[in-house]
C-alpha cells in the first residue's frame, strides 16, 4: 500500500467512524460561505448584474432567507469580466461555487471536463438581431449573399445565425464571415469595414447611433432560436451542502416571483441598468414578452431540448472537441421542490420543446 | 554579427580612450562552463514548476478536474504540429509582428534621431509623443481598424504602434545622453552633421537603441496576440482566444508555452546579435 492508498483507507475508516457515532438526521454542516458569480458589473463599478440573478443580489433575497433562519453563512458576490469564459475559469478554479451565464459556456464547460448542474432557468428568450449599414439595399439574409458580416464566433446567438442560414439553405461559406468581439462591434459597424453585423441588443444602440438597420430578428422565428441564461452550482457544493443548495433556489424562486409581477417591471429596469445597459434598449428588447414566460425558472422540455439542440449544433462547428451529452447536467429537483414549499405552483407554465406551453 | 564591426571600429575612432574593451581574455573554457551552469539555474525553476503543475494536475489541487496535465498540453501541440495547425498560425503571427515590428521600429529610430538632431523637431514633437506613449497600446484598436482597415491593415498597425513608442524613447535617450565633450571632439574634426551622426552619436546611443529593439520586438509579439482576437481565423493570438472562450484549457496552455518560447526565443536572438554593440555599456559611466 502506498502513501496515498493509506492516506484514503485511513480517511474512509475515519469518515465510517464518524458516520456510525453521528445522530442519523444530523443536519449536515453550513457552508461559511456561498460565492456567487455573473457577468456584469456596471461602468460607475458600482456592482450590478442582469437576468433573475441582478435581482437575486439587488434584492439580497437570500441574505435576507439566510438571516431569518439564523444561517451563519456568509453570501460573496463576485462580477466576472469576461462574461462566460471568466466564469468558467472562476469555477473551475475553485472560485465559485454558483453562477449565473449562457448555454454556450455552459456547454463549452461541459465539454471541458467542468462538473456543474444547471440548477434553475434563467432568462431564456434573448434576442438576435442582424443589422445592416444604413445604406445597405438587403432586406433578407439571401441578399447578403457574398457580403462581410461581423458575428462575435462562439457567442449564444451564434446559434441563431446558423440556424437562420439553415433555414435559407445558406452556408457560412456563402459570406465572409469576420469575427467581431461585442465590444468592438459598434466601432467595426461605423468604420464600414463590413456590410452588416449579427448581434444581440445592441441592434439598438447602433439604430439609434444611426450606425445601422435592423432588418431582421429571432422574433420572426421558433423561440428555441433565442439564447438563454440558468443558474448552475458546481457537484461539489450541491453535494456537499444539499440543504443549502435548496436555500438558493428558493430566495431565487424568489427572485423569479418577484419578477414575474408586472407592477416591478420598472424596478427591474433600474436594477439591470446598473449594468451600463440603457432601460431603452431593455424595453424594447423584452418588449412581447411578459417577464412570467421570459424569467421561467422551470427546468422544462423547452429548456432541455434548447441546450441538446445547442450542444449539437456546437460539436457540428467543432467548437467542442468531443459529443456533449447534456442529458446528466439538469437537476430539476430543487425548483420542483421550491416551488412547493413557496406556494408558486400557478405562476410558470411549463412549455414543450417547441416553445407553446404544455398542457 | 559581421556588420556590427565597422560601427565598433567606429567608435573607437571617435573615442580612442576606450578601444580596450574589444579585446577579450582568451580564457574561453571557464566561461563556457560557467555559462552551461548559468542555463542549468535558469532551468532549474521552470523544471520545479513543470514537477508541481504535474503534481497539481494528478491529485487535482486545484479547481474542480479541469486542471489539465502538462501531457495532455504535450499531446494538444504535437496534434497541432502534425496537423499543421501549429505551423500555420505560427507563420500568420510571426508575419504579422515581423512587418510591423519592421514599420515601427523603424519610424521610432528616425523619429528619434530627428529630434535628437534638431532642436525645433523636439519642441514640436516631443511634448505629444510624451503624452502618447502613456496611452495603453490596445486603446489605439478603434483607431487602427478606422485608419489601417479590417483585413491584415489593423494589426499590422497594431504591432508598429506597440513597436514604435520603445524603440523611439530608448533611442532618444541614447542620442540625448552623448556627452557635450564627444561632440565637441566632433566639431574640433570638423565633422559634418551626418558624421557626428554616424561617428558619434550613433556608435554612443548603440547599447540604448539596441534595448529599445530588444523592448519594441517583444511588445510587437504581446499585441499581436490581443489584435488577432478581431476579424482573424488564423494565428497564435487567435487560436488562444478562441480555445479561452470555449474552454480548452489545453489549447490555451500550449498557446501560453509557444507565446513564450517565441518570446524567449527573440529575446536571446536579439541579446546575441547585438552583444557586441552592447559590450560598450559597461565602460560608458
Amino acid at each position: 500500500m502506498n502513501w496515498s492508498q493509506r492516506t484514503a483507507t485511513a480517511l474512509l475508516a475515519l469518515a465510517a467512524v464518524a458516520g456510525a457515532l453521528a445522530p442519523a438526521a444530523q443536519a449536515e454542516a453550513p457552508p461559511p460561505v456561498i460565492r456567487i458569480g455573473s457577468g456584469g458589473a456596471g461602468p460607475t463599478g458600482k456592482p450590478a448584474s442582469l437576468g433573475t440573478l441582478g435581482i437575486l443580489f439587488a434584492k439580497q433575497f437570500l441574505e435576507e432567507d439566510l438571516k431569518r433562519s439564523g444561517d451563519p453563512v456568509k453570501v460573496e458576490w463576485s462580477f466576472i469580466r469576461g462574461a462566460g469564459p471568466g466564469t468558467n475559469e472562476a469555477l473551475s478554479s475553485g472560485k465559485i461555487d454558483v453562477a449565473y451565464y449562457g448555454e454556450f459556456p455552459i456547454i463549452a464547460g461541459l465539454a471541458g471536463g467542468l462538473k456543474v448542474k444547471v440548477l434553475a432557468s434563467g432568462d431564456s428568450y434573448n434576442n438576435a438581431y442582424l443589422v445592416v449599414t444604413p445604406d445597405s439595399t438587403a432586406k433578407s439574409i439571401e441578399d447578403l449573399r457574398g457580403k462581410r458580416i461581423g458575428l462575435h464566433r462562439g457567442r449564444p446567438w451564434e446559434f441563431a445565425f446558423a440556424q437562420l442560414l439553415k433555414s435559407k439553405g445558406l452556408s457560412y461559406s456563402d459570406f465572409q464571415i469576420f469575427n467581431v468581439p461585442q465590444a468592438d462591434a459598434q466601432t467595426v459597424i461605423a468604420s464600414g469595414n463590413i456590410d452588416a453585423l449579427f448581434t444581440k441588443a445592441d441592434a439598438y444602440a447602433i439604430a439609434d447611433k444611426n450606425l445601422g438597420r435592423t432588418i431582421w430578428t429571432t422574433r420572426e422565428v421558433p423561440e428555441n432560436w433565442r439564447y438563454a441564461a440558468a443558474l448552475v452550482v458546481t457537484e461539489q457544493f450541491e453535494k456537499q451542502y444539499p440543504t443549502y443548495t435548496q436555500k438558493l433556489v428558493n430566495a431565487y424562486l424568489k427572485a423569479a416571483a418577484w419578477l414575474a409581477d408586472p407592477k416591478n417591471s420598472e424596478e427591474a429596469y433600474r436594477i439591470w441598468s446598473g449594468t451600463g445597459l440603457s432601460i431603452e434598449e431593455m424595453k424594447r428588447e423584452n418588449a412581447d414578452d411578459p417577464f412570467a414566460q421570459r424569467y421561467s425558472p422551470l427546468i422544462d422540455d423547452f429548456v432541455v431540448s434548447h441546450y441538446k439542440d445547442v450542444a449539437g449544433f456546437m460539436r457540428e462547428q467543432g467548437m467542442v472537441r468531443r459529443p456533449v451529452d447534456v442529458s446528466g447536467l439538469f437537476e430539476p429537483r430543487y425548483v420542483e421542490r421550491g416551488i412547493k414549499e413557496l406556494g408558486l405552483e400557478s405562476l410558470w407554465k411549463p412549455v414543450d420543446a417547441s416553445g407553446k406551453a404544455a398542457d | 554579427m559581421q556588420a556590427v564591426k565597422p560601427r565598433i571600429e567606429a567608435v573607437a575612432a571617435a573615442a580612442p580612450h576606450r578601444s580596450g574593451v574589444a579585446a577579450r581574455p582568451a580564457a574561453a573554457w571557464p566561461r563556457v562552463r560557467g555559462q552551461a551552469a548559468a542555463v542549468a539555474m535558469g532551468a532549474l525553476l521552470p523544471l520545479a514548476l513543470l514537477v508541481l503543475w504535474q503534481l497539481a494536475a494528478r491529485h487535482q489541487w486545484v479547481g474542480s478536474g479541469t486542471l489539465v496535465a502538462p501531457r495532455q498540453v504535450y499531446d494538444t501541440l504535437a496534434e497541432f504540429y502534425a496537423d499543421g495547425t501549429l505551423g500555420q498560425d505560427f507563420r500568420a503571427s510571426l508575419r504579422r509582428v515581423l512587418v510591423g515590428y519592421a514599420a515601427g521600429a523603424a519610424l521610432g529610430l528616425l523619429f528619434a534621431i530627428a529630434a535628437g538632431a534638431s532642436r525645433r523637431v523636439a519642441a514640436a514633437f516631443l511634448p505629444s509623443f510624451h503624452v502618447l506613449r502613456q496611452v495603453p497600446v490596445i486603446a489605439w484598436l478603434p483607431l487602427a481598424i478606422f485608419l489601417a482597415g479590417f483585413g491584415e491593415g489593423f494589426k499590422i498597425a497594431m504591432v508598429a504602434i506597440a513597436a514604435f513608442f520603445p524603440a523611439a524613447l530608448n533611442a532618444l535617450d541614447g542620442i540625448r545622453g552623448v556627452p557635450p565633450a564627444l561632440l565637441e571632439l566632433g566639431r574640433s574634426l570638423c565633422f559634418s552633421r551626418l558624421q557626428a551622426l554616424r561617428r558619434v552619436v550613433l556608435p554612443y546611443a548603440l547599447p540604448d537603441i539596441a534595448t529599445g529593439l530588444r523592448l519594441s520586438l517583444s511588445r510587437s509579439w504581446m499585441i499581436v496576440v490581443a489584435a488577432e482576437m478581431i476579424a482573424s481565423t488564423v494565428g497564435v493570438g487567435y487560436r488562444m482566444n478562441w480555445a479561452r472562450q470555449l474552454f480548452q484549457v489545453d489549447i490555451v496552455f500550449a498557446g501560453v508555452l509557444i507565446t513564450g518560447a517565441v518570446g524567449l526565443a527573440i529575446d536571446i536572438g536579439l541579446r546575441l546579435a547585438f552583444r557586441p554593440v552592447t559590450a560598450w555599456r559597461g565602460v560608458r559611466q
